[in-house]
């Protein structure tokens, strides 16, 4: 077998034309991205579309001459380029504006699909034609929808951020609201009031879920299925039915031995309730998740674990609390994050209990949230809309901010209990 | 103190498969009794159901008796008879804690009021441990390599004083070396405890068990002292399957 490189001009050795098409493609995709938000470089489409063909058959013909091979794949991304610059040819242009815009979409759709493939087996050719650069070549697939919904988070935290945190102060998370006092114009009991229902909600559903869980995991059989069927029910029931519920729960306490402990005392409206029946209901929507997490958590215990407490003389109980809970802790945090998170950003169950929070933070008292927040400015009452309604954007970064330092400090625990009750 | 292993007419099946088939014989008290067999004879599936772990296994059936010190195990509680009766197994399954919690999970499980020191200690020594990680005591069990994992399981199980200890191929993941520092613990444990071990590798039986039982499709073929089995077996099974005739 002679060098296939042998008799090749120095121009092919030195790969100059899979280099060029990989950067021309790149080029191209960033050029597709920009395209959706300026939709006047459209007119540059057709131009961009030739060069790239011109990059293709290049690529081809170096393909050819270089590994003596005929590169099918990039013969059809060739053709459906010639396809591409046909059809943004002819697509009407000067009708309506909209028209204009949908063009640059079909544009930068097609760009950015074409550029991918190009890019793909220019890198491929890069890396030397060799199985292994043919599984590394395919990371553009891979990668450019990360880059894309990194790109959409990076502008939506943008936006946020550029609205919100000028209107971030101290004033306005130390100070909680009341409508009767015009000098208490701030959101901390919105704020307490998130963190009281997240710890509400993990006491009730953290012993409930982990039961559940463990009980799934270890015992199975007839009542297992029964609480799997529930529990996935929980999940799938719309989230709304939820909050009427609560509602009328609330009403329903109203005047009797639970006013007091699920609707709250100095109660100027029936059906508003406290927080420890809002964190009640928000555990339906949590329990479910805790108890799939800790049932998986409990499932991936090897087996010889479990036996090799047995074995030396352990009851069922013991292993539990020493082999089985303390494995499937990193699990069991995982769950109560996302139910965290839920509890964080959930309204639509609290949405007919939550008042403004002017009276204290305490499990007894009226509810209220920062989510909450945002729907009450929408459609609470006009003097809390005129007052608070700026801090909307403000309220959505400090929610922001709590859930990333709930994801953070959750990272630590779980690498610890990880790294302390695994290893390997 | 260790107890004679009796088992009589023992036949254990799983969905009424029979696996194992009226087996009878007697493992001596304080002596170490190798089972030995080709793979899918069975020989786990007996070791399991003396100390009952064969009932983890749901399809799992045991018929007949198994004394240990003249007891039923089939009518003792089971904790109280893996108390008892101890295992170590095919694969090193030390728990995700430091050497002297693994050491101690037993006694701890059992609520048991002693000296840990002492017992950490004494436990370790015998299964030729203590030397090598004296010093490392509070450290991951996980850290340790294959063979120290494996000898670690060793002491686990001896250190809530077991009357019998059941090993299933306790070498089969370890290197020579760590095989014989094995060998060198099982030794260290003669007379203070009965011990039962299977083992694929006929010159570990030879090397350190008194008794071998020899298992084919789930019967026993013949029980006795080793020597004699390795020398003069009374069955032509039994030889051809020394000679590696089949496997
Ligand atoms: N849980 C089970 N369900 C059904 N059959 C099983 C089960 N466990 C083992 N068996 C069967 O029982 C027979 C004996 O298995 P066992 O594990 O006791 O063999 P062994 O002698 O220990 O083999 P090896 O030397 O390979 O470990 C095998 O045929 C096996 O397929
Ligand atoms: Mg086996």
């Amino acid at each position: 077998m002679s060098n296939l490189f042998a008799n090749q001009a120095p121009l092919l050795r030195t790969k100059t034309a899979p280099a060029a098409a990989a950067l021309i493609a790149s080029a191209g995709i960033i050029y597709g991205l920009v395209l959706c938000c300026i939709n006047s470089l459209e007119t540059f489409a057709v131009s961009f579309l030739a060069v790239l063909l011109a990059a293709i058959l290049a690529l081809w013909t170096f393909v050819r001459m270089a590994v003596k091979e005929n590169d099918r794949g990039l013969l059809v991304t060739g053709a459906a380029c010639m396809t591409a610059i046909i059809i943004v040819t002819v697509m009407p242009e000067g009708l309506p504006a909209s028209f204009h815009v949908y063009r640059s979409f079909v544009a930068a759709a097609l760009i950015i699909g074409l550029c991918v493939a190009t890019l793909c087996s220019a890198v491929y050719r890069l890396l030397g034609s060799t199985p292994v650069a043919f599984d590394n070549s395919r990371y553009p697939i891979l990668i450019l929808p990360i880059v894309i919904a990194l790109i959409s988070y990076g502008m939506i935290l943008f936006v946020l951020c550029l609205n919100g945190l000028p209107q971030i102060s101290w004033q306005l998370i130390s100070t909680p609201y009341d409508p009767a006092n015009a000098a208490l114009r701030g959101i901390l009991n919105d704020i307490l009031g998130t963190f009281m229902l997240m710890l509400l909600t993990s006491i009730i559903s953290l012993p409930v879920g982990v039961g559940a869980g463990i009980y799934m995991s270890e015992y199975g059989g007839r009542i297992a299925g029964i609480i799997r069927f529930s529990t996935m029910l929980l999940r799938a029931m719309p989230v709304v039915v939820l909050g009427l519920a609560a509602y009328g729960v609330a009403r329903m306490a109203y005047d009797t031995a639970w006013q007091g402990i699920l609707a709250p005392d100095p109660t100027i409206m029936i059906g508003r309730g406290t927080f420890l029946l809002a964190s009640a209901f928000l555990s339906l929507l949590v329990i479910p998740v805790i108890t799939r997490a800790t049932e998986e958590g409990l499932r991936s215990l090897p087996r010889d674990l479990r036996e090799g407490s047995l074995a030396v003389g352990a009851t069922e109980g013991y292993t539990l609390l020493h082999v089985l809970l303390p494995w499937s802790l990193p699990n069991i945090l995982t769950g109560l994050l996302l139910g965290c998170a839920e509890v964080a950003g959930n309204v639509t169950v609290i949405v007919l209990l939550c008042g403004f929070g002017n009276y204290g933070v305490t499990p007894f008292t009226e509810a209220t949230s920062l989510a909450h927040f945002i729907y009450k400015v929408m459609f609470a009452d006009r003097s809390f809309r005129m007052s608070m309604g700026n801090y909307v954007y403000a309220v959505s970064v400090i929610l922001l901010i709590i859930t990333l330092g709930l994801t953070i400090v959750y990272l630590v625990l779980r690498n610890k209990f990880a790294e302390r009750y695994r290893a390997h | 103190m260790p107890a004679t292993v009796e088992i009589k007419h023992l036949s254990v099946s799983y969905n009424g498969t029979n696996v194992v088939k009226d087996v009878s014989f007697e493992m001596p008290a304080g002596k170490v009794t190798a089972i030995i067999g080709p793979s899918g004879c069975g020989k786990t599936t007996l070791l399991r159901s003396i100390n009952r772990l064969s009932e983890l296994t749901k399809n799992c059936r045991v018929q007949g008796e198994i004394m240990v010190d003249g007891e039923n195990v089939l009518k003792m509680d089971t904790v109280l008879l893996r108390r008892k009766v101890g295992m170590v197994f095919q694969q090193p399954n030390p728990f995700p804690k430091s050497i002297k919690e693994n050491v101690l999970y037993g006694i701890k499980a059992a609520k048991i009021k002693t000296d840990h020191s002492d017992i950490v200690k004494s436990s370790l020594q015998k299964a030729v441990l203590w030397e090598e990680l004296e010093h490392r005591l509070n450290e991951s069990a996980l850290n340790l390599s294959i063979g120290q994992q494996q000898r670690l399981c060793v002491a686990r199980s001896l250190a809530i004083t077991p009357e019998v200890i059941l090993m299933d191929e306790p070498a089969s993941a370890l290197d020579p070396v760590s095989t014989l520092k094995l060998e060198e613990s099982i030794q260290s444990m003669k007379g203070d405890v009965t011990l039962v071990i299977v083992t694929h590798n006929m010159q570990q039986a030879k090397r350190v068990a008194d008794y071998t039982a020899f298992i084919y499709r789930g019967e026993l073929i013949e029980c006795n002292e080793t020597e004699k089995i390795f020398a003069n077996p009374d069955r032509s099974e039994t030889r051809d399957y020394l000679e590696g005739k089949f496997s």
